[in-house]
C-alpha cells in the first residue's frame, strides 16, 4: 500500500439507493468516489489534486422477524495508488430512535478488509447519526434538515491497534420519503494513535434513494 | 507523462462504468401520501382569542411554540407548551375556536383500573407490546380546560380520552400504532403510524 498524505481535502460524491426483495428483506447499495483537491505533504509521483478511489458497498438487511435491522454486505474498492483492488466484508446492526422532534439512528458495525500481500484489517465501529428539522416538528416532504453524523472505530491489523473518528454535518433536503439530497462536511482523523495522524476534510454530496 | 495520461482515462472509463453498474435499478417510483404536516407558525400569524387564551394560561407565553398542521381532516393551529407536569399541545382551528388539549403523561400516572385495562387490551391484541407516549386528552370548553390547566378540579363535566403510542408486534410484523383509550382504557380507534424511511441515517 503507498503512503498517503498527512492533510487531504478533497469532494466525495455518493449514490445510495435501497429497495426491498419481498417482505423479508432490504438491500442498500452506495457508489462512492473521492477526488483529491489538495494534499500536503505531495507524496512522490502523485499531485496536489487527484482521483483517489471508489467503492461500491452492498448491504442486505432483514426487513422482519427476530433479525431485523441486522445485515451483512460486502464492499469493493478501487484505488488509483497502484489499481489494486480491495475487499471488505461487513456485518451491520441499525435503528433509529425518535426523541423529542430530533431523529436519531445508531448503527453497529464490524468490518474485515482483505488487501493483497496486506494482513486483514479488522474494525469495530459505531455511528450515531441526528437529524434535526429545519421547520415543523418533523422532516416532511419539501423540507430542509440539519445531519449530524460522530463515528468512532477501532482498528487492529498486524496485532496492533488504533482508532479512527468521523465526524459529520450537512445540509439536507427531503425532497420525498424517497429521496433526500445532502452536502455538507465529512471530516476524519484516521491513525490516531501514534504521531501520523491523517486529517482527512471531504465535501460530501450525498443523494439517498428508495425504490 | 504518456502513462499518466493512460492511467487518468483507464481511471475516467472505470468510473463511468461504475457509475452506470449504480444506476442500473433506476425506475422511478412515486412517494407515498403523507397523513400529517406541520410548520412553524410565527406570533403574528396565530389568531387572536387562541393566543389571549393560552396567555391567560401560562404565566411565561414567550415561551409558547405555535404549529400549522396539515392533515387528513383539514388544517388546525396548535400551541406547544412544557411545564413541570409534562408538555400541553392545544389545537384550535384556523378561527381561534379551541379543538383538543393534551398534556404528555407516564403510562403509570393513569388510573390503576386504566392501566390494567389498556395492558389487557395490549397483550390481547399484540405480541409485546411496548409503550411509547402517552398523552392524557381533555375535550371541553375553554373555562373547563383553564380550570384543569390551573390545578382546579371544575363542577362541569368534561371528557377524559388517553392517546397512547406505542410498538406492536402482529403477525410478526412490528409497526408503530395509535390507540385512541376512553377515561376507563377501552380502545376507540387505533392508527397505524406510517414511519418514514430512515435509510439516510441507517447506512
Amino acid at each position: 500500500m503507498c503512503a498517503q498524505a498527512q492533510h487531504r481535502f478533497g469532494i466525495m460524491p455518493q449514490i445510495n439507493t435501497d429497495f426491498k426483495i419481498g417482505q423479508l428483506l432490504k438491500v442498500n447499495t452506495k457508489l462512492e468516489n473521492r477526488f483529491i483537491l489538495y494534499q500536503n505533504p505531495i507524496q512522490t509521483n502523485a499531485s496536489r489534486s487527484e482521483y483517489e478511489r471508489t467503492d461500491i458497498e452492498l448491504i442486505v438487511s432483514a426487513n422482519k422477524g427476530r433479525l431485523k435491522n441486522a445485515g451483512v454486505g460486502y464492499l469493493i474498492r478501487r484505488s488509483d495508488n497502484d489499481g489494486s483492488f480491495l475487499h471488505r466484508s461487513i456485518q451491520q446492526y441499525s435503528f433509529g430512535q425518535q426523541i423529542s422532534n430530533l431523529q436519531l439512528a445508531h448503527r453497529l458495525r464490524t468490518d474485515q478488509t482483505f488487501e493483497k500481500q496486506e494482513a486483514v484489517q479488522y474494525r469495530v465501529r459505531y455511528r450515531l447519526s441526528l437529524e434535526k428539522p429545519l421547520s415543523g416538528l418533523k422532516v416532511d416532504p419539501k423540507e430542509y434538515y440539519m445531519k449530524f453524523n460522530t463515528e468512532v472505530m477501532g482498528i487492529l491489523k498486524e496485532q496492533k491497534t488504533n482508532m479512527e473518528l468521523r465526524l459529520l454535518s450537512a445540509l439536507g433536503y427531503n425532497h420525498s420519503d424517497e429521496d433526500q439530497l445532502e452536502i455538507g462536511f465529512d471530516y476524519r482523523a484516521e491513525d490516531l494513535i501514534g504521531s501520523n495522524t491523517e486529517n482527512l476534510l471531504w465535501l460530501t454530496v450525498g443523494w439517498y434513494h428508495s425504490f | 507523462m504518456v502513462l499518466r495520461r493512460k492511467t487518468f482515462k483507464t481511471n475516467m472509463k472505470n468510473g463511468v462504468i461504475l457509475l452506470m453498474l449504480s444506476l442500473f435499478f433506476t425506475v422511478a417510483v412515486q412517494a407515498q401520501q403523507k397523513f400529517e404536516r406541520e410548520s412553524r407558525l410565527k406570533i403574528s400569524e396565530v389568531p387572536e382569542n387562541a393566543k389571549l387564551f393560552l396567555e391567560s394560561l401560562f404565566s411565561n407565553p414567550t415561551k409558547i411554540r405555535w404549529y400549522k398542521e396539515e392533515s387528513l381532516t383539514g388544517i388546525t393551529i396548535e400551541a406547544k407548551k412544557k411545564e413541570k407536569e409534562g408538555t400541553y399541545s392545544i389545537k384550535f382551528s384556523l378561527a381561534g375556536e379551541l379543538q383538543d388539549t393534551e398534556l404528555t403523561q407516564k403510562f403509570n400516572q393513569l388510573p390503576p383500573e386504566t392501566q390494567q385495562r389498556i395492558t389487557d387490551h395490549l397483550q390481547a391484541t399484540y405480541k409485546r407490546a411496548k409503550i411509547k407516549k402517552v398523552q392524557l386528552q381533555w375535550l371541553a370548553p375553554q373555562e373547563i380546560i383553564s380550570a384543569l390547566i390551573k390545578g382546579k378540579q371544575p363542577a362541569e363535566s368534561y371528557t377524559t380520552n388517553y392517546e397512547v403510542e406505542f410498538s406492536g408486534n402482529k403477525d410478526g410484523e412490528v409497526k408503530l400504532y395509535e390507540t385512541l383509550f376512553d377515561h376507563a382504557g377501552n380502545p376507540m380507534e387505533t392508527k397505524e403510524i406510517v414511519q418514514r424511511n430512515l435509510h439516510h441515517l441507517l447506512y
